[in-house]
């Protein structure tokens, strides 16, 4: 700081102060600012913390020196260590009484699909007493499944490594759009494709990833990214490009030619696909930022239909959760927002981790289907970069002169200003056994940052 | 009213009431004699431009009729006034890390070569400022064949202004900086910034400096 | 009739709010409104207005409008927000409005902060600042001590000068922050732990042709024995390392001991000389320490100027009644009358002994800061909006306790465009009773307000007008000592 250096002068609070500057023809730069939600008192202290800064510089590099390489598919009980009895679900803890339509759904399918039940009254009786059969969090294991989220030891999931820290992070395959487990639909045709995924698609994706792996994920999210994908509602151009790199191997492979026909269609016939794979992609990503005292970014985002759940990388792996909103945007069929569910699923990881709706500019092919315009993405993005600690160069948005998306959520920016993380979510049906009825815009209740701003205060405190 | 922060040089001038001349127009100044020995050429730029030691800054140029009123200007249409005065620098008491002594003749240099500032009037203001600076025993003559060559109005009416405030040892921001990096010994950011000066400018200030202080060449230049 | 609204999701600052509260208050049909953030203060404020008041948190806005065509004034509410509010301009992919200091600093190419916030957060806004390594002024008032020592603290690790909490007055590089007055570039740089006061001494120098490189303002508790001149030595050091800085004045009112003491040990260890000017019982007033300054800087000192007329009738026996804007010039003039007149009763009380009760009644020879954070809490400040103390003098021309009035002010940048107009009607009636009024004028040649006009409107109506203001205090005890006899 020098004196001799021509004076800008950035504004905060009264109008006035700025006009007096602009009659002398200073250069000024107002905030619009707002007073803080929160206790102001945890404000004072995590923002006095002298540790923030520089832990928040730690977690935004080791967010940006993680790495996301796509190196098995292969069962979760081998993989997660699931034992029979054992699912894990979306968003942060809850009991079956508090459990929303579609994660019952789910996890009544999940019942069905593991042979533990033969009927859905049979398997919610079981639920309902807990007889046998436990859930927790994927992120608790460090996997994250989208929607419900749920996982049961026999589906095959996705395994992706980061080297740099050595982290691993699993996702199930996706199974397509429409009813399905994921939107907590559990007919007998959601389950006879989770078979089908089990007995083909998984086996032979094990086959091309362990012939022609490891895959780079973060490479090509880096290219989808410039391709009019944000990562979290439309991954079109990232599952196009994942088929590019495995097909080789699923032709070449000893499975019949029928089965490799019927896998790629499946596969190339669902523009999400590649979601799976950007979610533990993007949880590698924020994984790496985790457990920095004194550091007030979020490293987790996640709804269970009920709740939405955030952590920081400074609490560790604590829960701060609120009641989800339920997101707004376009249905599909006759579907109402009275036949919508609260927001739900672990797929936020993504803008935890700086893409998705935080990367709205890249996307204008979607703001649309999500109910907005193309002023808006490009609005959403550039304001997003006020709440984030900082961009991620790998991934540059093409319209903003290839500016890095706006990378580690902090607390503090998100409770001071008001603005609050944009996410792009797909609708599940509240009454479980429905399935998807829309796609839209949601954001996290500010009561999870206040509380988290509470906590790293007391920590601050006891530092 | 419009808003305008002037230079401390012109404290005198714009306490009173003078009429103007337009001599020069750029897209992001406009110059003005003044009739008056203390400060001879006015120059009003907005605050992209580079910052001359005899300018008001302000956001919007005159157009026409422009004049000098207590407090400020005033033109056809429009009125500025004076909300905040600030210094030109004037780098002084510097100790190079290694003196030159090159030859410099401002008599055969002002007002040769193009443009609004020719570049051998660029060449004596960096080494008059640099002289300045750093007490260079040649000053006292490099000064008095200068006020002899602006006497004869041999250059533009831009240079004039320029190298009238120079002969005291006043800069642009550009060349101050670039001086006392130059008396580090070596050339880095400041050099490199003196460059965007103009289209000739900046090097040319850059060499007049040259002729007092000598620097070896930064990394990228050797690159 | 009356209305009482709560709007959710709408903030403005508070100085914009009492400007759309007084200019719905002057709708017809409208006998009272108010418009202000629903806090605790404001609900009294309405509650003793005789509206209803609702529970409301304080980021909500409270409109209440009183009179016989409530519409009309919430039309003009609307109207008034809608202006105070117009969002910058944001076409097709141009960022929207900076939400926070951080973002803003980021986005520019600022070198200063000036955080007006409310000071229950003005804590983060700073902090954003000092990250963001700018110099970091804190204008806002309110602030806890306990925060200012953290903040101040954190600064200083970062290396970076916090001027405030509660710094109303800086110039930097010519560049007025604040309450602050259109100075000329020169040698003298100047640590302010008062406003008013480095209002004043900016003024005296200008007015004697010696400029000013830099004013540094640190807060007016930057001297107390728990911040412990924190800013102060911050700021000596970077008007030490300053090169158009070749003269320092440290100004504050009067300061705790020890602390000035450390502070004069560090002011003599730089290669800078520097002059102290700290207010107190038997020290320079500021007028002198401007005699110091200007010789010190190879100036030539004269006396300012003042205008004085005809000795006016006077009442018997009077009071001295002070009505200040300024603190510091306010507690100049309180040391000058307490040396020959004793006890003076005030907000600031020089002696706790003195302090004046609530309710404020003049009690014998009275002083009153009317910018005193109690005072302004709510409402403008009386450098902003003298309403206040136009009240306040009428009631003392009123008052035939009241011998002599004595009044400041203090033009410049922030300050009301023409505070001389305020005070016209209330110097004619004082005229009228014979009571006297003299007035120190704060100010220079190149301010706003135009100084010269402003005196010959203040004289035109009876006050004498004095430049200095201990000058003013002296011949304000000169009027009262003559009247007495």
């Amino acid at each position: 700081m020098s004196l001799s250096t021509p004076p800008a002068v950035v504004t905060a609070g009264a109008s006035l102060l700025a006009d007096a500057l602009t009659r002398q023809a200073v250069e000024v730069s107002p905030v619009q600012w707002q007073p803080p939600s929160g206790d102001p008192e945890s404000l004072v202290a995590v923002m006095g913390d002298p540790r923030r800064v520089a832990a928040n510089a730690e977690a935004l590099a080791a967010m940006l020196a993680a790495e996301a390489h796509l190196v098995d598919v292969l069962p979760a009980a081998e993989a997660l260590g699931l034992g029979r009895g054992e699912f894990l679900h979306a968003g942060p803890p809850i009991d079956w009484e508090r459990a929303s339509g579609p994660l019952r759904g789910a996890l009544i399918g999940a019942m069905l699909f593991e042979g533990f039940a033969s009927s859905p009254d049979e398997a919610t009786r079981l639920l309902e007493t807990g007889e046998g059969v436990t859930w927790e969090p994927c992120h608790s294991r460090g996997a994250v499944g989208p929607m419900a989220g749920v996982i049961t030891p026999s589906m095959w999931v996705f395994c992706l490594r980061d080297e740099t820290t050595g982290h691993e992070s699993w996702c199930p395959l996706n199974e397509g759009l429409g009813k399905v487990l994921r939107y907590g639909a559990y007919g007998d045709e959601v389950i006879a494709r989770l078979r089908w995924m089990t007995d083909v698609l998984g086996p032979l994706l094990q086959h091309a990833v362990r012939t022609a792996g490891p895959v780079d994920v973060k490479a090509i999210i880096a290219q989808m990214v410039q391709m009019g994908d944000e990562g979290h509602n439309r991954n079109r151009a990232g599952t196009l490009m994942f088929l590019r790199e495995v097909l080789p191997a699923m032709i070449d492979s000893d499975v019949a030619k029928a089965s490799v026909a019927a896998a790629v269609k499946f596969v190339s016939g669902n523009d999400h696909f590649f979601l799976n794979l950007v979610m533990p992609a993007c949880k590698l990503t924020t994984r790496a930022a985790a457990g920095i005292p004194g550091s007030t970014v979020v490293t987790v985002m996640a709804r269970n239909g009920t709740d939405f759940g955030i952590q920081t990388s400074g609490t560790g792996d604590a829960w701060f959760t609120a009641p989800a909103r339920t997101p707004e945007g376009l249905f599909l069929g006759s579907y109402g927002p009275e036949d919508a569910n609260p927001d739900i699923g672990d797929s936020a990881i993504t803008e935890t981790a700086g893409i998705g709706g935080l990367a709205m500019a890249t996307a204008p092919a979607i703001v649309r289907f999500v109910g907005g315009s193309v002023p808006d993405a490009l609005a959403t993005t550039q304001r997003m970069y006020d709440i984030t600690v900082g961009e991620n160069p790998a991934y540059g948005i093409p319209i903003l002169e290839f500016r890095g998306t706006p990378t580690g959520i902090d607390v503090t920016a998100v409770t001071r200003s008001g603005v609050l993380p944009q996410i792009n979510t797909g609708m599940a049906g509240r009454v479980a056994g429905t399935g998807q009825v829309g796609a839209g815009l949601v954001k996290p209740p500010m009561a999870c940052f206040t509380q988290a701003l509470d906590a790293l205060a007391v920590r601050t405190r006891g530092a | 009213m419009i808003a305008a922060a002037a230079s401390s040089l012109l404290a005198d001038l714009l306490g009173s009431s003078t009429g103007l001349v337009e001599v020069a127009r750029t897209a992001v100044s406009v110059h003005y004699e003044t009739g008056r020995a203390d400060v001879p050429v006015l120059c009003v730029c907005v605050p992209t431009a580079v910052r001359l030691p005899n300018a008001v800054v302000t956001s919007v140029l005159p157009r026409s009729g422009l004049r000098v009123v207590p407090g400020g200007l005033s033109g056809d249409a429009d009125s500025w006034r004076v909300g905040r005065w600030w210094q030109p620098p004037r780098p002084m008491n510097r100790t190079p890390a290694q003196r030159a002594s090159l030859d410099l003749d401002p008599s055969a240099l002002v007002g040769r070569g193009p443009g609004l500032t020719p570049s051998g009037d660029d060449e004596v203001a960096g080494a008059l400022v640099a002289a300045h600076a750093t007490g260079d025993p040649r000053l006292d003559a490099w000064c008095s064949a200068t006020r002899d060559a602006l006497l004869s109005r041999r250059t533009t009416a831009v240079s004039w202004g320029l190298l009238h405030h120079a002969l005291e040892g006043w800069a642009t921001p550009e060349l101050a900086a670039h001086v006392d990096e130059a008396c580090t010994g070596h050339r880095g950011p400041a050099f490199e910034r003196l460059l965007t000066v103009g289209h000739t400018s900046g090097r040319a200030l850059a060499e007049g400096v040259a002729h007092v202080v000598a620097t070896r060449p930064s990394m990228r230049e050797e690159a | 009739m009356r209305k009482v609204e709560l709007r959710r999701g709408t903030y403005v600052d508070s100085v914009t709010l009492m400007q759309v509260s007084r200019r719905v208050s002057v709708v017809d049909g409208v006998t009272s409104a108010i418009v202000a953030m629903a806090t605790d203060l404001n609900l009294e404020l309405a509650a003793g207005m005789g509206f209803e008041v609702p529970d409301a948190s304080p980021n909500e806005l409270l409109v209440a409008v009183e009179g016989s065509d409530v519409d009309a004034g919430l039309v003009e509410v609307d109207l008034a927000l809608a202006e105070a509010s117009r969002p910058a301009p944001s076409g097709f992919g141009s960022a929207p409005a900076a939400a926070t200091v951080r973002s803003a600093a980021a986005r520019s190419d600022a070198t200063v902060a000036l955080i007006s916030t409310p000071g229950t957060y003005a804590f983060a806004d700073a902090v954003d600042a000092i990250d963001a390594g700018l110099l970091t002024m804190v204008f806002s008032d309110n602030v806890p001590l306990e925060q200012e020592v953290a903040l101040k603290e954190y600064a200083g690790r970062a290396g970076v000068l916090v001027m405030g909490p509660d710094c109303g007055t800086a110039v930097v590089g010519g560049v007025g922050l604040g309450f602050a007055n259109v100075v000329r570039p020169g040698p003298v740089g100047i640590v302010a732990a008062s406003g008013t006061g480095a209002q004043h001494l900016m003024s005296l120098l200008d007015g004697a042709g010696v400029g000013v490189s830099h004013c540094l303002g640190v807060g007016g508790r930057d001297l107390s024995v728990e911040v412990a001149g924190r800013s102060t030595l911050a700021a000596l050091d970077l008007l030490d390392a300053d090169e158009s800085t070749t003269l320092i004045v440290v100004v504050s009112k009067p300061p705790a001991e020890a602390v000035a003491a450390r502070v004069r040990e560090h002011a003599a260890s730089l290669s800078t000389p520097v002059v102290f000017g700290l207010l107190g019982a038997g020290q320079a007033d500021l007028t002198a320490t401007a005699a110091t300054v200007v010789q010190a800087a190879g100036g030539t000192w004269t006396a300012p100027e003042h205008w004085t007329g005809a000795v006016p009738a006077g009442r018997p026996a009077g009071f001295l009644r002070g009505m200040f804007a300024g603190g510091t010039l306010c507690d100049e003039a309180m040391l000058l009358a307490s040396a020959t007149l004793g006890p003076v009763a005030s907000n600031i009380p020089l002696d706790p002994a003195w302090a004046l009760d609530d309710s404020l009644a003049s009690d014998g020879h009275t002083f009153i800061d009317f910018g005193d954070d109690r005072l302004t809490r709510g409402r403008p400040h009386p450098m902003i909006d003298g309403a206040i103390r136009v009240d306040r003098l009428l009631a003392e021309i009123a008052d035939p306790t009241a011998g002599v009035l004595l009044l400041d002010v203090v033009l410049g940048l922030g300050s009301a465009d023409d505070p001389a107009a305020e005070l016209v009607s209330a110097l004619l009636r004082a005229q009228e009773a014979g009571v006297p009024v003299v007035v120190s004028v704060v100010g220079t040649r190149d301010d706003p307000q135009d100084l010269r006009g402003q005196v010959a409107a203040l004289t035109g109506a009876g006050a004498w007008v004095f430049l200095s203001n201990a000058e003013a205090a002296r011949c304000a005890l000169d009027l009262l000592a003559g009247s007495d006899a």
